[in-house]
C-alpha cells in the first residue's frame, strides 16, 4: 500500500491501472514509494534492454541501477508532450549502457569497411533456438561488436547514428557488424 | 529502418521474449542507497553560509579584534623592554685602511710612497703607481691604520684587540694531557744508580 502525497492509493496489484503521469509527479517530489512503484512498474521491460547489451546478469544490474538513479535525478526534464515514458526510460537505459561498454571496452578504429558483409544463417536454426539461448550466443561476441550489433540488428539503428552513439566512425560500426555476424554464423553451426 | 536479413529480425523477435532474471528487490536496494548518498550530499551542499551580520558573527568578530590587538601590545611591550635593558652596542667605527696586509708586486712601489706621507705627516698623496690605478687623489682620514703606525697604535692601546685577530688557540685546550714513556713506568725508573754491588765486587 502506498499513500502518495496527493491522497492517491496505489496497490501493488493495480499497477496496469496506476495513472503514470501521477506517479511521475509523486517522483518529481523525490517521494520514494512512488519512485520505486515506478521502478517495480517497468523492471521487466527495462531489464530487458540491460540484458541485451550486457555479458551477464551482474552487468545488466549494474546498467539498471545507474539508469534509475539517472532517471529519478533527471524526472523533471521529462516532457510526456515529447513522447512517452516508455520510449524516454528506454533511451536512458540504451544510453547508460553504452557508456558501461565505452568505460569498459575499446572499440577498434583502425579496421574499416565501406560494406557490411552479411554470411548466411539459416532461418531454421534460429527458429528452432529459444530466447535464452539465442541470448547467451549474442552475450558471447565481443563487448563492442556485440554493442553494434544489437543497435543495428535490434534496436533498428543505422550505421551513422551507431557511429555518433559510440563515438566510432561508420566503416568501424560495418566492420563490428561483419564480425559479429561471422561469429555468429561459427557460433550457431552447433545447433 | 535497416534492411535486415531475415534471419536477424527473427534474433531481434525472440531476444524481445527473452526472460529477465528476478533481481528487482537487490537493485532497487543499490538505487535507494544511491539515491541517498545523493540527496544527503544536496542537503549538506544547500545548507546556507552563516549571514555575516548575526550577532554572534559580530560578536566573535569583535573579540577577534580585541585578542588580535592585545597580542601585538603585547609584543611592543616585551621589544621595548629588552631594549631599554640591554641597549644595543655602539657601533664601531673603523677607520678606513687603505693599505693591504700584503702588498702586492704591484704594490711594493706604491709602499714607500705610503711611508714617506706618514713621515711627513701630508694628507694628499703625491702621484705615484697608486694614482695611476686611482687617478684621482684622495685624502686620509686623521688616525688612519697604516702599516708605519701600527706598531705605535698598538702599544699605545694595549686594551684594544683587533677584531680580526683571534686568540691563539693553546694545544691544551684541545687535546688531552699525553703521557711520555711507557705507561706505567716513571721518571725514577730511569734514574742511574750507581750499582752498590757490583762496586762492592770490584773494589773487592
Amino acid at each position: 500500500m502506498y499513500n502518495g502525497r496527493n491522497g492517491l492509493t496505489y496497490k501493488m496489484q493495480e499497477e496496469t491501472a496506476v495513472n503514470i503521469s501521477s506517479l511521475i509527479e509523486d517522483c518529481r517530489r523525490n517521494n520514494r514509494k512512488a519512485q520505486e512503484m515506478l521502478y517495480r512498474q517497468h523492471y521487466a521491460f527495462a531489464m530487458a534492454i540491460a540484458m541485451r547489451y550486457s555479458s551477464d546478469e551482474h552487468d545488466a544490474a549494474d546498467i539498471m541501477s545507474h539508469a534509475f538513479v539517472k532517471l529519478f535525478k533527471s524526472i523533471h526534464t521529462y516532457d510526456a508532450q515529447k513522447g512517452s515514458f516508455h520510449s524516454w526510460l528506454k533511451r536512458i537505459v540504451i544510453n547508460e549502457a553504452l557508456d558501461h561498454i565505452k568505460a569498459r571496452h575499446r572499440f577498434i578504429t583502425a579496421r574499416e569497411m565501406e560494406i557490411a558483409e552479411e554470411p548466411s544463417i539459416e532461418n531454421a536454426v534460429i527458429e528452432r533456438m529459444n530466447a535464452q539461448d539465442i541470448m547467451t550466443q549474442i552475450q558471447k561476441l565481443p563487448p563492442a561488436t556485440h554493442a553494434v550489433f544489437v543497435l543495428y540488428a535490434v534496436e533498428g539503428f543505422n550505421h551513422r547514428e551507431i557511429a555518433e552513439k559510440l563515438n566510432i566512425s561508420e566503416g568501424t560500426s560495418k566492420w563490428h557488424l561483419s564480425e559479429a555476424r561471422k561469429k555468429l554464423q561459427q557460433q550457431l553451426q552447433h545447433f | 529502418m535497416n534492411n535486415n536479413p531475415i534471419y536477424e529480425q527473427l534474433i531481434a523477435q525472440k531476444l524481445e521474449q527473452a526472460p529477465v532474471p528476478d533481481m528487482a528487490d537487490a537493485i532497487w536496494a543499490r538505487i535507494t542507497i544511491q539515491l541517498d548518498e545523493d540527496s544527503t550530499g544536496d542537503d549538506n551542499n544547500n545548507t546556507p553560509p552563516s549571514d555575516p551580520k548575526t550577532p554572534a558573527t559580530l560578536l566573535l568578530k569583535q573579540i577577534s579584534w580585541v585578542v588580535l590587538f592585545a597580542i601585538t601590545i603585547m609584543i611592543i611591550t616585551r621589544n621595548w623592554n629588552r631594549v631599554k635593558n640591554n641597549p644595543a652596542p655602539q657601533p664601531v667605527v673603523l677607520p678606513v685602511q687603505t693599505a693591504p696586509s700584503v702588498p702586492g708586486p704591484q704594490d711594493k712601489k706604491a709602499l714607500p710612497v705610503i711611508q714617506q706621507q706618514s713621515r711627513s705627516g701630508s694628507s694628499t698623496t703625491s702621484p705615484g703607481s697608486i694614482d695611476s690605478v686611482h687617478p684621482q687623489p684622495f685624502t686620509r682620514l686623521p688616525g688612519a691604520v697604516t702599516i708605519s703606525n701600527l706598531d705605535s697604535l698598538q702599544k699605545t692601546t694595549p686594551g684594544v684587540k683587533s677584531p680580526f685577530l683571534t686568540p691563539r688557540l693553546t694545544i691544551d685546550s684541545l687535546l688531552p694531557p699525553t703521557h711520555k714513556g711507557v705507561k706505567g713506568i716513571v721518571d725514577d725508573d730511569y734514574r742511574i744508580v750507581p750499582d752498590t754491588a757490583t762496586k762492592n765486587h770490584k773494589g773487592g
